[in-house]
């Protein structure tokens, strides 16, 4: 499965309250975005610069949680929207979520947004077994999609673990 | 601030050199890219920063280090992501990973165009001056230019580009960098690139012979080929051979001891694919593996005969519950035996041994203390005139948040927990679905509350060698709390409790049925207790096999029934137990005849080691999987026949068609031991999957051994060779020599998975049965030159898409009935329903009872007579077309009769009519 590039920044704009303009592919598979004649290329420039228009203190304070912005924004379009077979990065990614809340810093960032739009499909399509697998990214995921405005009309994953919950309940 | 990276990656380069620029001092550490010591998600390299943060993506530590300036800020990140998203993946692919794709090819010549197009009108990418998407993009394609080869290849038209990266090369920074961190020439580095960025690509390849473009690329150690070289050249004397069994396997002091065991299944049914792979098939690949290593293995296995689910099954078929036994044992030996199930003893739990070991733990147990009698309350159904046993009494499930309306009186299938009878919710009499009373009589409790210290301080040393869903069912047990249980019921089919007050009561059957495999030892061999009590000097390993269902018995209750009867029992070490195997995507049904059971297996004329084969490569290990005809057909088609097949078939026929059916001699080269080496390690990945009892993995690694068989072959090509040189005919020789060797080394490993296959090919290639060593695993010479070889014929044929069409259909189960049958059916059970429900309500209005409850029994009503009408529509608009056909019928058959027909004559015509009418009468409502 290949995710599905554009949507997710159509999504970002939605979700900031701007004006997405318009925004196609190239041949290199870069998202071009043109709006009042004015073109921006690439995926950290376009969300940067929505996130910008959009006024959003979400990109980050310092210099070096910026550069990890940049970061997980790269690992969405390098591995994540290449994820024939998404295991490798729900792996990576749970490894990782297995200290943190949010992807950078202690707090909502554009790059815990964007991730949250691209894994959408994928998520969606996990068995109970594989959320239980990757529990930290799902409820990275569970917490993020709690925020309807990030969720928008996207459908809300089902992380009630039943099959957990019968097969190992807990002490009452 | 330090830098993590494998040695000779490129990328590491980009932060060394950005670092340099912007003046900040950087440590560096060479790592390996498999040290489990990594900061997550493991990529190289990888910036650990004063803030002990991680950045893993190098473009982004780039930015960190040495950001570009302000207006040239949106340019530079273009270029960076470019080289991200487009340059440094295809690179790592096409030259690090060997890819053949052309589309990579292609894009990456595109690529490299139009950088050199840019570089034409200007000196630096995205300023006059250099900054850090010049370092990034150079760092990508450095390695490209130090290589002559490739530099011809992709640079050699791209002349700007050239220019371009002279001069950065050239730069003073640069050069200082590029002195203090080595980066050697084209491949190697982008392998190194490969490796550390774990790159994926989504366009997988089909073709069998391209390298996966997701594994890491294959980097042949020195110390590696050395070891190969000396495996294979060791004496072919001591190559070790496979002990044959004694007639009765006793322990050993000087052996590795393994007691394997799989779950005793029922008897009352045929068993299914999914019961198969569960429990018998897993366990014999285990003891097969563990044969072919030389351990003094004892594999035992039986069926479970006692309890209420005989009863049952002798109610419904007639027969007495010994004979139901018989029947079904002979039925299940004889499944097993097909399937080549390699018992050392195939019991029975309805044995003389198992009353006496039964009744002996039970008499144990109970003067340790461990067991105290208690009233109980039991359902009996007056119209049945017998308490009803847990199985024949069904209802909604207890506990909370299942719901599920059929759990059984002993274990939900909704939830999978264990139920108490008089728990259930409405519960009703399996047999007349009237509801049952609660009547009380005395029974016999183990009291495992009394026993969980004991069995906790066991379970924490046991269970970490048990599959992850055994661990987790058995800690949720414990952390549940242990409930004392009933071990006695007042049945007749069972192990009769030894005291003289409980005549009539006999073990519940989830008490006497693990004490089964003690029993069924005790009939192999009087000898039993040296497994099951063993001496401190010999050193025995317990392994069981089962369904996850089976679980709570092997990991909680037969446990700590052998704890508590404190005789130095041994007790379970690995309880491997498996998900459940879905059939196509549904679940397997006997009652709806939906799936393959164990006779039909053999019925399809499918050999039994392609069942074993395709089972094996989709046993539920992790998660549930299912059984699909078409996966089974593509697996047999792509797997068995155009790999495993494929090459060791090619390999003996080139023997017996150039080398008169004999090992030529070889002279191995640096290729051919390279070869060796990457053999080796899917050796040593099969002994370790096995080890582990991981049979799905280890099926794997046997495929990637002929697999990579077959690209030596085709990358040789012996057919080209022997028509050569002197030189090249040795070379034919060589890579003849050494498939056939293969083939030997895959003889011995396909035994555990496909036993007959196996077999055949050992004779063909006339070896002997070889051992494995675990504890050095290597590739040793089998075949020596001049070894005769029998005649080569095909392993696996082919499994047409048309037959498993056929089989798919046979095995659906019964489709929908034919309509009208179906109307019918339908009718006379809504009229039924209707009636009832008409009595109750009457009996509701005269008893005045709550309003609410009226009007929920009239809403069904109203519905059912709604039903009702549309079925008697329907029926009316057969009935109407049947009029019609009899009309015209009728008018048919006096007009021969008018005509002066004969009666033979007009006969069959007056039956046609007679037929109608009887149809006619069916449908009419009485």
């Amino acid at each position: 499965m290949v995710v599905n590039a554009l949507k997710p920044l159509n999504q970002i704009a939605t979700f900031l309250k701007v004006q997405p303009g318009k925004i196609t592919l190239d041949d290199d598979s870069m998202p071009v975005r043109v709006v009042n004649k004015n073109t921006s290329s690439g995926y950290i420039n376009i969300i940067l610069e929505l996130v910008k228009e959009g006024k959003a203190s979400l990109e980050g304070c310092s210099d070096l949680e910026k550069a990890l912005i940049r970061q997980w924004i790269e690992y969405g379009f390098v591995y994540v929207a290449k994820a024939d077979n998404p295991q490798q990065i729900l792996k990576e990614l749970n490894a990782v979520l297995a200290t943190r809340t949010y992807l950078v810093a202690h707090k909502l960032t554009i790059a815990d947004v964007f991730l949250y739009y691209f894994l959408q499909d994928i998520m969606g399509k996990l068995s109970i077994l594989e959320k239980e697998k990757y529990s930290h990214v799902s409820r990275w995921f569970d917490n993020l999609q709690q925020n309807s405005s990030i969720r928008q009309s996207n459908k809300l994953v089902n992380f009630d673990t039943l099959y957990l919950a019968s097969v190992a309940p807990a002490r009452r | 601030m330090l830098i993590y990276t494998n040695a000779n990656n490129p990328a590491a380069l980009k932060l060394l050199i950005a670092a340099k620029f912007a003046q900040k001092s950087v440590d560096i550490k060479v790592v390996d890219v498999n040290d489990g010591s990594l900061e997550q998600p493991r990529h190289l390299p990888y910036v650990k920063t004063g803030d002990n943060e991680t950045i893993f993506v190098p473009n982004a530590g780039v930015w960190w280090l040495w950001p570009p300036a302000q207006q040239a800020a949106k340019a530079a990140s273009e270029y960076l992501e470019w080289e991200a998203a487009v340059l440094a993946p295809t690179l790592a692919h096409v030259v690090g990973g060997g890819s053949k794709q052309e589309n990579l090819k292609a894009c990456l010549n595109s690529a490299l165009n139009k950088l050199n197009k840019v570089l034409e009108s200007q000196p630096y990418l995205s300023e006059k001056k250099l900054n850090a998407s010049d370092i990034v993009v150079w760092c990508t394609l450095y390695p490209l230019a130090l290589d002559d080869t490739l530099a011809k290849e992709y640079l050699s038209n791209n002349l700007h580009v050239l220019k371009w990266m002279k001069s950065v090369e050239s730069d003073k920074e640069v050069a200082e960098v590029l002195k203090s961190f080595k980066i050697s020439s084209g491949i190697a580095a982008y392998q190194a690139l490969l490796a550390g960025a774990k790159f994926i690509i989504s366009n997988i390849s089909t073709d069998n012979n391209v390298q996966s473009p997701q594994s890491v690329p294959e980097i042949v150690t020195s110390d590696e080929l050395e070891a190969a070289q000396k495996a294979w050249l060791k004496d072919i004397k001591d190559i070790p051979l496979m002990k044959t069994q004694p007639k009765v396997v006793l322990p050993k002091s000087t052996e590795r001891n393994i007691l394997i065991t799989s779950a005793l299944p029922y008897v009352n049914n045929v068993p299914h694919l999914g019961n198969i792979i569960g429990c018998v098939l897993s366990s014999d690949v285990f003891a097969r593996f563990c044969r072919i290593c030389n351990y003094n293995t004892l594999f035992i296995g039986g069926t479970d005969e006692y309890g209420t689910a005989t009863e049952t099954k002798a109610l419904e078929e007639g027969l007495s519950c010994q004979a139901i036994c018989d029947k079904y044992y002979a039925i299940h030996k004889d499944i097993y035996n097909w399937f080549n199930i390699s018992f050392d003893y195939f019991g029975r739990s309805s044995s003389p041994q198992q009353t006496e070991l039964c009744q002996d733990m039970f008499l144990q147990l109970n003067n340790n203390g461990f067991m105290f009698t208690e009233a109980v309350e039991q359902l009996h159904c007056e119209k049945c005139d017998r308490y009803l046993a847990d199985r024949f009494v069904e209802g909604g499930c207890p506990h909370p948040g299942c719901n599920y309306e059929d759990a059984r009186g002993d274990q939900c299938d909704g939830c999978g927990k264990l139920v108490n009878a008089v728990e259930l919710k409405n519960p009703r009499c399996k047999i007349c679905r009237s509801t049952p009373k609660l009547k009380t009589s005395n029974q016999f409790f183990i009291d495992l509350p009394k026993l969980e210290p004991l069995l906790l301080h066991w379970m924490k040393q046991s269970a970490p060698g048990w599959s992850s869903n055994a661990q987790v069912i058995g800690k949720a047990w414990i952390r549940e709390g242990l409930k004392p249980r009933c071990i006695t019921r007042d049945l007749k089919w069972g192990v009769p409790v030894p005291l003289k007050d409980f005549k009539d009561k006999v073990f519940y059957v989830w008490f006497d049925a693990p004490i089964g495999y003690m029993s069924i030892n005790k009939a192999y061999t009087e000898k039993w207790e040296e497994w099951w009590r063993p001496k401190p000097e010999h050193k025995i390993t317990l392994y069981q096999f089962m369904a996850k269902d089976n679980v709570p018995f092997h990991a909680v209750m037969f446990p700590a029934c052998l704890l508590g009867a404190n005789r130095g029992y041994i007790t379970v070490s690995h309880i491997m137990a498996t998900e459940y195997l879905n059939y196509e995507d549904g679940k397997f049904s006997k009652s709806r005849g939906v799936g393959v059971f164990g006779n039909d297996a053999r019925d399809t004329g499918i050999p039994s080691d392609v069942w074993r084969f395709y089972l094996l490569y989709v046993r539920p290990e992790s998660q549930d999987s299912s059984f699909s005809w078409s996966d089974l057909a593509t697996k047999n088609n792509s797997e068995l026949l155009n790999n495993l097949g494929n090459f060791i078939n090619r390999a003996l026929v080139f023997a017996k068609n150039n080398f008169n059916c004999t090992v030529p001699e070889m002279q191995l080269t640096k290729d051919d031991f390279t070869l060796l080496v990457l053999c080796t390690r899917e050796l040593k990945g099969y002994v370790n999957c096995l080890e582990k009892c991981k049979l799905r993995d280890g099926i794997r690694h046997i495929l990637s051994i002929s697999r990579l068989g077959n690209q030596y072959m085709q990358f040789n090509q012996p057919w080209v060779l022997l028509k050569g040189t002197p030189e090249e005919k040795v070379r034919a020789a060589t890579v003849v020599g050494l498939c056939c060797n293969i083939a030997a080394l895959l003889a011995t490993l396909l035994h555990p998975y496909m036993p007959d296959t196996s077999n055949t090919l050992k004779k063909q290639l006339n070896c002997a049965n070889t051992a494995l060593t675990p504890e050095s695993i290597e590739i040793r010479q089998l075949l020596p030159p001049g070894h005769k070889l029998g005649n080569p014929a095909p392993l696996f044929a082919k499994l047409e898409p048309a037959k498993v069409d056929e089989l798919k259909k046979k095995f659906a189960g019964a489709e929908t009935k034919p309509r009208q049958m179906n109307g019918e059916l339908k009718m006379t059970d809504l009229t039924k329903s209707i009636a009832e429900i008409e009595k109750r309500l009457k009996t509701l209005k005269s008893g005045k009872a709550d309003k609410k409850k009226i009007k929920e029994e009239e809403a069904i009503l109203a519905d059912l007579r709604s039903k009702l009408n549309s079925q008697v529509q329907n029926n009316k608009d057969d009935i109407k077309s049947i009029e019609d056909q009899i009309a015209v019928q009728g008018s048919l058959v006096r007009k021969m009769k008018e005509s002066g027909a004969s009666k033979p004559e007009w006969q069959p015509e007056v039956a046609k009519l007679l037929e109608l009418k009887a149809k006619l009468a069916s449908l009419q409502p009485r």
